[in-house]
């Protein structure tokens, strides 16, 4: 078929793009055409004609496991019974790592997905490889309404005014607290604190109680991203890399130097305790408020099933858990979306189509609200809110909806948008060896973070280089 | 030095009895830094053990609990099903034990040119097979991907997705060649001079002299061979989409969890992806050890 060749070489030229992304080497490959008006068609008429013969199949790559994949599976056979059109074959690839290594690989040899998960921070990447076709084609051919969307979760996979991927799973980090620590010393247990200096003197009042530290605090680059973008400041420039291609980070100002000097006043003053972000000690921050060493923590909303299910019973009897958002918003910022996006990767028009149809039906409020309840996460449509599945488990465990509230909170502009970067992964690595120095060696604040500054900024040239622009 | 005959008996006994226990002092911490060794191997996987029977609340203790008050024999069961072992583990079999039988063979054919046969460019196409050794295998990912995928000059490949996809490539190794290669080297000239005077071709020799004789050099290729198919997760992961043709190693991730009161499965699975291993270890460990050592001291 001339068409699936045709097709093929084109792949390849997008697997030098993500290659030399990945891997080095010189590419004169542009960033490919990005903006409105040359995007290519979404061709959403070519199911009708194709699934006149039995359904278009498709396939789809995720990484969800254990009660996550059980959901989804579910809400994928519904699909697939509910209409003749379309029938997706789920591909568990076990994380978000090694399915973008896949995926990578696979833009080498043509054995694409038609549609695909990918964690947040791969956006830039995906848009450079040029092998998505952007959700904003299918968006304009249907005249879908995205209103019904949280903003945000919406905003996050939007480049230069063009949707590329719609959200499905998404998580936000909130303030997780012991109410019974918070009465022991002296706290309103219904008020959690809203600010950092509220966080700082909780943190100070559970200290003077007795406890170890008033906080733990897991050694994450996220903070840095989070607290900038809760009082409105962008991370990288050219709009945080929403109005053009981010050529270096905006952190080293004065609003990332007083978060710094502020996270590392805590851990010197012993009110705050740091810990692993990963490996066995990953779950030590959590395990510190069921052990009583500290009142409170900050971690994604995505544990807050197993906090609850644990920390409410057992040897933790004494812990009442209790979920604040995340402290230091002021009235031009927001929480940031975490999680991952859907993107189309299929080539032929009638896959396109179908994996369109698939997407739609996993981000309408109905599946959300299924899929919300099942595992834990954000919902993306504000109308699933009203959803019996998500009613219920709001009304069993209020904690959980912390997360959207917060979510739909605050401002909506490209600090609150979130970052997007080439190799962001590398960026938040530069930031966290940096965070290291300043809690575990007592490097200066100011100097860790112009030091984060310096080794971001050359791993985002490094990756423009790459791509050659 | 002898004793001499004219020390009297008692006193020959009295050293006979030092030197026994001048030897047994050695012998006796010998097995103390043995058996603390071998704790501190066995402790990890005890802690696993364990830790795949534990309730919940036991797991996030702190300390952890070294013993299992109450066993969750489920954790094994929900692993089994979460993981997909009941076809995983079929599968796994298939391509470890295609694997293996695939490298012994071309292991032996090549050692046995090497070590027995003249041709030409012998040495140089020699060295070669040893540079193999030296690429590791993710520098040659992108190239193999592309050959199952879409074959190589003439020939095409669709792989994807199929039993032939895991295995080929892996059908032939450096390493087992020059294994081999240093096991027939050993075996003397005058052997094969006889067997030539019997009328025995290369073939004949091979299967019925040579080959019995490295046998053990053998069971350790082939226990080096296994081990080695059974762990990959890499390769499988991006030649498979389709559950039906996936291995065990990939049910073992799949098993991984970010909830904290669910890391019991995730051990129970480590244990039954690792059973096989183990199994084999105990069977094989003799030929293991003979075989890792025979070339060592090749006079």
């Amino acid at each position: 078929m001339s068409a699936r060749k045709r097709s093929r070489a084109w792949l390849v030229a997008a697997a030098v793009a993500l290659l030399a992304s990945a891997c080095g080497g010189g590419d004169d490959d542009g960033g490919g055409p990005v903006g409105g008006g040359d995007l290519p068609d979404c061709p959403v008429d070519a199911l009708d004609s194709a699934s006149s013969d039995g359904p278009v199949d498709i396939t789809f790559w995720h990484t969800m496991t254990r009660a996550n994949e059980e959901t989804l599976v579910q809400l994928t056979d519904s699909f697939n019974e509910s209409q003749d059109r379309v029938h997706v074959n789920l591909v568990n690839n076990t994380s978000y790592e090694d399915q973008q290594e896949k995926y990578r690989q696979a833009l080498g040899t043509g054995e694409l997905p038609d549609l695909v998960q990918h964690q947040e921070i791969y956006l830039q990447q995906m848009i450079d490889s040029q092998s998505a076709l952007p959700v904003q084609s299918c968006i304009d051919a249907t005249d879908y309404d995205t209103s019904d969307f949280v903003e945000r979760t919406l905003r996050y996979y939007q480049v230069e005014g063009v949707q590329w991927a719609l959200p499905f799973n998404v998580s936000n980090p909130i303030l997780l607290y012991n109410r019974n620590a918070f009465v022991q010393a002296g706290l309103d247990p219904d008020r959690p604190p809203e600010t950092l200096e509220e966080l700082r003197s909780a943190a100070q009042a559970l200290k003077d109680a007795g406890f170890e530290a008033g906080m733990g605090l897991k050694l994450d680059a996220w903070h840095l991203e989070q607290f900038l973008a809760l009082q409105g400041e962008t991370f990288v420039n050219n709009g945080n890399g929403r109005e053009d291609r981010a050529t270096e980070v905006t952190f080293d100002n004065d609003a990332g130097e007083e978060i710094f000097t502020y996270l590392a006043g805590l851990v010197d003053d012993g009110l705050a305790i740091t810990t692993p972000r990963d490996g066995p000690g990953q779950f030590d921050n959590l395990l510190g408020v069921g052990g009583e060493r500290w009142g409170m923590t900050i971690d994604s909303s995505a544990t807050l099933g197993t906090i609850f299910d644990l920390l409410s019973g057992g040897q933790y009897a004494n812990v009442d858990p209790a979920v604040g958002p995340l402290p230091g918003r002021n009235e031009d910022g927001g929480v940031l979306v975490g999680g991952a996006g859907l993107y189309i990767s299929a080539t032929e028009p009638a896959r396109q189509a179908a994996a369109w149809e698939y997407m739609a039906y996993l981000t309408s409020p109905e599946s959300q609200s299924i899929w919300s309840a099942g595992t834990g996460y954000i919902p993306v449509r504000q109308s699933a809110t009203e959803q019996p599945e998500i009613q219920q488990r709001w009304a069993e465990v209020p904690g959980f909806r912390v997360g959207y509230d917060q979510l739909v909170a605050g401002a909506e502009n490209d600090a609150t948008a979130g970052a997007v970067m080439g190799d962001m992964f590398g960026v938040r690595t530069a930031i966290e060896e940096a965070e290291n120095r300043m809690f575990l060696e007592d490097q200066d604040p100011a100097e860790a973070l112009a030091d984060a500054a310096d080794a971001a900024n050359q791993v985002i040239q490094d990756y423009n280089d790459r791509i050659g622009v | 030095m002898p004793p001499s005959p004219t020390e009297r008996p008692d006193r020959q006994l009295r050293r006979a009895r030092a030197r026994r226990a001048r030897r047994s002092r050695p012998a006796f911490l010998r097995y103390l830094v043995l058996t603390v060794l071998a704790l501190v191997v066995l402790f990890p996987i005890y802690v696993a053990v364990v830790g795949s029977l534990l309730v919940p609340d036991q797991l996030v203790h702190r300390p952890p609990a070294l013993f299992p008050t109450d066993p969750q024999w489920g954790s094994y069961s929900e692993a089994w099903s979460a993981g997909h072992f009941s076809r995983y583990l079929v599968n796994s079999a298939i391509v470890t034990l295609t694997i293996t039988a695939g490298q012994v063979i071309t292991s032996i054919l090549a050692g046995f040119a090497f070590a027995m046969l003249e041709f030409p460019f012998k040495r140089t196409i020699f060295v070669v097979f040893l540079a193999t050794m030296m690429v590791p295998f993710e520098v040659t990912i992108v190239t193999n991907l592309t050959t199952i995928s879409q074959g190589i000059g003439p020939l095409h490949f669709d792989w994807h997705d199929t039993y032939r996809g895991l295995t080929v490539p892996f059908l032939a190794t450096g390493f087992g060649a020059f294994m081999l290669r240093q096991a027939f080297l050993q075996i003397p000239r005058d052997l094969r001079d006889a067997a030539t005077v019997d009328g025995y071709g290369n073939l004949k020799f091979m299967a019925l002299v040579a080959v019995p004789l490295v046998r053990p050099t053998i069971a350790a290729l082939s226990v080096f061979s296994f081990l080695g198919a059974w762990n990959q997760y890499l390769w499988p992961l991006l030649v498979t989409d389709d559950d039906r043709l996936r291995t065990v190693q990939i049910g073992l991730k799949q098993l991984r969890s970010t909830a904290l009161d669910e890391i019991n499965v995730t051990l129970a699975g480590t244990i039954l992806a690792a059973a096989p291993l183990v199994v084999l270890l105990i069977l094989f460990q003799k030929q293991l050890i003979r075989g890792l050592t025979a070339g060592a001291v090749k006079g």
